[in-house]
């Protein structure tokens, strides 16, 4: 992005950001949710300097950015929720012999991967607010949260190999 | 689609405006008013200033945005200072800010590309694949029943643990699969209180999950493309969604929103929605 497409998008900024607030607070009832949305769409639009300006309405263009990154994170929360509904109390505690050594929950997902997840899921905290509570950037945390859903669908894609259900 | 004109919305409450914005935000994308109507109604809202209290700090946002999202550490990164809000002085800032882009456009030797980032197209596919419970259910509320006294032995722990957790009879089954029996529970208490609680046959297992306080927050819940189908039930509305084979059903009951995953019968599920309420 050159240095007047960045100008652009700073004045779209501060010009859209409470409007933009408002519209994702009403769709995800959550200050902080809002604010996550406004500022993903914001990145996206970033990343997409020159398809935003050149396109026909560019405020038009973000706003429909906003909508569809509403529902990214919408479902993106709905499949860390089917994640850990799945993953039992009892697996993180599970001594887990050679025989089970490739669904070593341990070595996949710590006890603190697990307070992340719940804060995500059952707090329905934002990213910036987890980030915050465990210490970390928001990208760093968005990364974690990325590692986590793919070692938690890694475990489970090996339980269902195993036979459904792990093995007592 | 219903249009409105500037001076119809610039005549309606606040209420109303916002009423506008959450209907339209369930429809279908086709259905869905212009970008621009839709930013003038959110125009009106901010400028009445009914969100003022919560509502973060543009500047301060920016800032964070420019250090979080982009991780630009910008030191020379200063507020500018912050102007009482005035909608004529908008409308010739985003003129000005059109005649820019203009005049940027018509200098640049830029063309859009064929294909690239749509974000029309990505919302008509997100929108099969995530669900949540209409506003309008939120208030029901079902007095309790002769449910929950008849839950056989093995379910009594279920019992117990939701009323650890605030959570009276009359959300909870009293008919699983034949073999099935609790497992275990977790959850946070507070405000916002939410439970699981696991019911298993040794191979496979069922989940209920409950949440208190969910005024304002709208919980999502992963479907495949099939629509959700209505079933009614003591006098309540739940929502049946398939997900990677299983059924699942969701509904409200009063402050409490409930969920049950992992069933792999829609016999099964009927006969345990039923019995909730018997």
């Amino acid at each position: 992005m050159d240095k007047n497409e960045r100008i652009l998008i700073d004045k779209m900024y501060r010009d859209m950001f409470k409007r933009l607030w408002i519209y994702a607070k009403r769709q995800l009832g959550d200050d902080g949710l809002a604010e996550e949305a406004v500022q993903e769409t914001f990145r996206i639009a970033c990343e997409k300097g020159r398809q935003v300006l050149s396109s026909e309405n560019p405020k038009g263009w973000i706003m429909k950015a906003l909508k569809y990154t509403i529902l990214t994170i919408k479902r993106d929360r709905a499949q860390l929720h089917m994640l850990y509904i799945h993953f039992e109390v009892e697996d993180r505690e599970t001594e887990m012999t050679e025989e089970h050594v490739d669904l070593m929950y341990s070595d996949l997902v710590s006890e603190q991967d697990f307070e992340m997840l719940k804060m995500i899921v059952l707090k329905n905290r934002s990213i910036k607010d987890t980030a915050q509570q465990f210490g970390m950037s928001v990208n760093a945390c968005k990364k974690r949260l990325q590692r986590i859903k793919e070692r938690l669908q890694y475990v489970l894609e090996e339980r269902k190999e195993n036979g459904g259900e792990r093995c007592d | 689609m219903i249009k409105y004109s500037f001076d119809e919305l610039d005549n309606m409450t606040t209420e109303e405006l916002e009423r506008i914005v959450d209907e339209d935000a369930q429809k279908s994308v086709k259905e869905q008013m212009d970008e621009d109507t839709l930013l003038y109604i959110l125009g009106l809202i901010e400028i009445r200033g009914s969100y003022d209290e919560t509502m973060p700090d543009v500047e301060d946002a920016r800032i964070e945005f420019l250090k979080e999202y982009l991780e630009i550490d910008d030191e020379k990164q200063e507020k500018e200072p912050v102007h009482k809000k005035n909608w004529g002085v908008s409308i010739l800032k985003t003129a000005c800010i059109a005649v820019v882009t203009t005049v940027v456009l018509l200098a640049a030797t830029v063309t859009a590309a064929a294909a690239g980032y749509d974000p029309y197209k990505e919302i008509v596919e997100w929108t099969e694949e995530v669900f949540s419970l209409p506003k309008g259910d939120r208030y029901v509320k079902v007095p309790a029943s002769s449910a929950g006294e008849h839950v056989a032995p093995s379910l009594e722990s279920v019992q117990k643990h939701l009323y650890t957790y605030g959570i009276s009879g009359d959300v909870v089954p009293s008919y699983f699969p034949e073999g099935y029996s609790f497992r275990d529970y977790d959850g946070i208490m507070g405000w916002n209180m939410s439970c699981r609680i696991t019911v298993s046959n040794g191979k496979h297992s069922i989940y209920l999950q409950y949440y208190l306080n969910t005024y304002g927050v709208d919980r999502t819940y992963a479907k495949d493309d099939r629509e959700p189908e209505i079933y009614e039930a003591g006098g309540i509305t739940h929502y049946i969604l398939t997900y990677n084979g299983e059924y699942k059903v969701i509904w409200r009951n009063g402050q409490t929103e409930c969920a049950i995953y992992g069933v792999d019968s829609y016999e099964e599920l009927i006969k345990i929605i039923n019995s909730i309420y018997e």
